[in-house]
């Protein structure tokens, strides 16, 4: 128990409830939308149908890109970055760095191809700056709209962050204040809702819940925090005052100092042998490359590895471009090892929960559903402590209408990505998909009676969540006998688990519609 | 002497409501800007590490609790006098740095 004098605990108690009032609604969108987001990876997968090669940067890449790098202008060599995308489809992007007259910024530049994994055919060229050429694949609309939604609630750039980072801070305060106010933690971990009425069990389960999440909060919103402001505002201040405007020196403790410049021509070393050699020392399969100075003797390669088993922290190691030989393992920040960059490379892991593969994942989806469920009923217990007030009163379907609203959005926006996806544009009908689900949902909750609002709202998720995967085999997506022929189990999984949550909520409505006619009959039968 | 009480009453409830302005002034504008102060200012105070980077990434992997922290203190220090005096003090502290590497960059370029 943690002693608070009574003034103390009446102040963070109001901090605690009004911070979740005021921000509550938002806090709810962000939160959902990041456990959604902890799975984008694989809901790219199962968006496309499955990946049609496992592993592609582990088969022989050199040939392939030597031949389209003679087919791109000469100074689009400048750097080369390769990696691959859901379908796993890899995706070579040949570019300078040129200004921008839109943005009046230095940006890439250059030329985007598309090749088969198996076939080696291209499949799409664009040209352009990186910001044109980039998010236009049809394949990534959905999983793109899912983290965009989560990291920037559809607010233009840098506001969405900005906001997301406010909101970060708000559940790291609600967090805090609400281990300071539990008068009895350990308790409350192990507290049995009591059935003393909807309310009293309502608060049991929303501090029950709230209890075990809170290390959870206080970690994501930490993090996410960091995420929003360390770019932002953070990185910018400290290299005034670190550095006063000395970029050389910055960029020579941040990053190291630049190989001399040597433009003399050079052929690039065999790039499958560094992909072999570099995985074999990192202990995991490159996922991103980055080739500097293709054909002169001054060409570096880069290649970046995700977490081997077992560990928390991935790698960057750097070969000589010309000659093919390993020079190193780069830190993230900084040229030697230190407990400053050691911690900043936790903060993604952590943030994302793929620190310990799919399991972490999943433990890190069913925390951020719990959070979900907290930020609900804590907002629900303090409208329904105020109802005898007309502005709380009329709070109350706006908290049911988001609640469920939200998710059948996010479904909806799964149904325009399926039904556009190979015959209009994926990226505008996943946005429209995710406003039509949310248009609905309001309509649904301001028509339909307050009796009904739960039920129906469920009854809608359940039937949008049950016709997900019919949608995506009837539009083309690949059958459960074809993804388990070609290895993508995954598929299969991801349409299972909306087919259970569909039955989740089917089960919720009619179990609410069945209380519904007790309580009826009941009242007749008094009367 | 109903008069007298109403006038007491109205002069507690005034002293309450300036104590509550006062209290969400220090907790929130002046705790923001300070926790950015701090940050930027403490690359100067901080030690380089081995790597010579962790006065740059512990400033700024540390906001998010620098901000929470003072917040946190500004809410529960029952004299607001003491908390509004070490915000001042720590935005002074931390601002010189910040002002000196300013006016020298400006007077480089």
């Amino acid at each position: 128990m943690i002693a608070l004098s009574q003034e103390n605990t009446r102040r963070l108690l109001a901090v605690h409830g009004w911070s979740g009032t005021v921000f509550g609604l938002f806090l709810y969108v962000v939160v959902l939308t990041g456990a959604v987001a902890v799975l984008a990876h694989e809901i790219g997968i199962w968006s496309v149908g499955g990946e049609k090669l496992h592993a592609p940067m582990e088969r022989p890449l050199d040939k392939t890109v030597r031949d389209l790098a003679a087919t791109v202008p000469e100074e689009h060599l400048e750097e080369v970055s390769i990696f691959h995308n859901s379908a796993a489809d890899m995706v070579l992007f040949f570019h300078t760095h040129i200004i921008n007259p839109e943005s009046g910024n230095i940006e890439d530049f250059g030329t985007l191809i598309n090749v088969d994994p198996v076939s080696n055919d291209v499949l799409a060229r664009r040209e352009g700056f990186g910001r044109d050429v980039f998010g236009v694949d049809p394949g990534g609309a959905l999983d793109e709209f899912v983290v965009d939604l989560h990291v920037n609630l559809l607010a233009p750039s840098p506001w969405g962050l900005y906001a997301t980072g406010i909101l970060g801070l708000v559940m790291m305060i609600a967090a805090l204040t609400g281990l300071l106010i539990h008068r009895h933690l350990i308790k409350d971990a192990f507290l049995a809702p009591r059935s003393g009425g909807a309310l009293l069990g309502r608060k049991d389960r929303h501090v029950l819940a709230g209890t075990w999440g809170l290390l959870f909060a206080f970690i994501l919103a930490f993090t996410g925090s960091f995420f929003s402001f360390a770019g932002a505002i953070g990185i910018p201040l400290v290299a005034v005052t670190a550095f006063g405007g000395d970029q050389t020196s910055m960029m020579e403790t941040l990053v190291g100092a630049p190989k001399a410049d040597d433009p003399s021509p050079a052929p690039l070393a065999d790039l499958d042998a560094m992909l072999a050699e570099s995985a074999s020392r990192a202990g995991s399969s490159a996922d991103f490359v980055v080739v500097s100075h293709w054909g002169r003797a001054d060409a570096v390669v880069q290649l970046f590895h995700a977490p081997p088993e077992g560990s928390l922290r991935g790698s960057k190691l750097v070969f000589n471009g010309s000659s093919g030989e390993f020079e190193g393992v780069k830190q993230q920040l900084g040229t030697q090892p230190s407990a400053g960059a050691a911690t900043l490379e936790l903060v993604g892991p952590l943030h994302f929960g793929n620190f310990a593969g799919f399991l972490s994942k999943v433990v890190w989806v069913c925390l951020g559903l719990a959070m979900c469920y907290v930020t609900i009923t804590g907002l629900q217990l303090w409208l329904e402590r105020r109802q005898q007030e007309p502005f709380w009163r009329r709070m109350l379907p706006t908290v049911d209408i988001v609640a469920l609203g939200t998710p059948v959005a996010l479904v909806s926006a799964a149904h325009g990505f399926f039904l556009s996806y190979g015959v209009a544009d994926t990226h505008l009908w996943t946005l429209l998909g995710f406003c039509g689900g949310a248009l609905v949902s309001i309509v649904l909750g301001i028509a339909v009676p307050a009796a009904q609002r739960l039920r129906a709202l469920e009854a809608t998720l359940a039937g949008t969540l049950a016709l997900l995967p019919a949608v995506r085999m009837s539009m083309g997506g690949s059958s459960w006998a074809e993804a388990l022929g070609s290895g993508n189990a995954l598929v299969i999984g991801m349409d299972v688990l909306m087919l259970l949550s569909a039955t989740t909520y089917a089960v919720f409505a009619l179990r609410r519609g069945s209380a519904s006619r007790r309580r009826t009959e009941m009242v007749e039968a008094t009367a | 002497m109903g008069s007298n009480v109403s006038t007491t009453e109205s002069a507690e409830g005034s002293v309450i409501r300036g104590s509550l302005w006062a209290r969400w002034l220090i907790a929130g504008p002046l705790t923001i800007v300070t926790a950015i102060l701090v940050m930027a200012g403490a690359p100067t105070w901080l030690p380089e590490g081995p790597g010579g980077v962790d006065h740059i990434a512990f400033p700024i992997l540390l906001f998010p609790a620098i901000w929470a922290g003072l917040f946190l203190y500004a809410l529960m220090e029952s004299r607001q006098w003491r908390s509004f005096t070490l915000m001042l003090a720590l935005c002074v502290l931390n601002a010189i740095p910040v002002v000196s590497a300013i006016r020298h960059m400006t007077s480089a370029s």
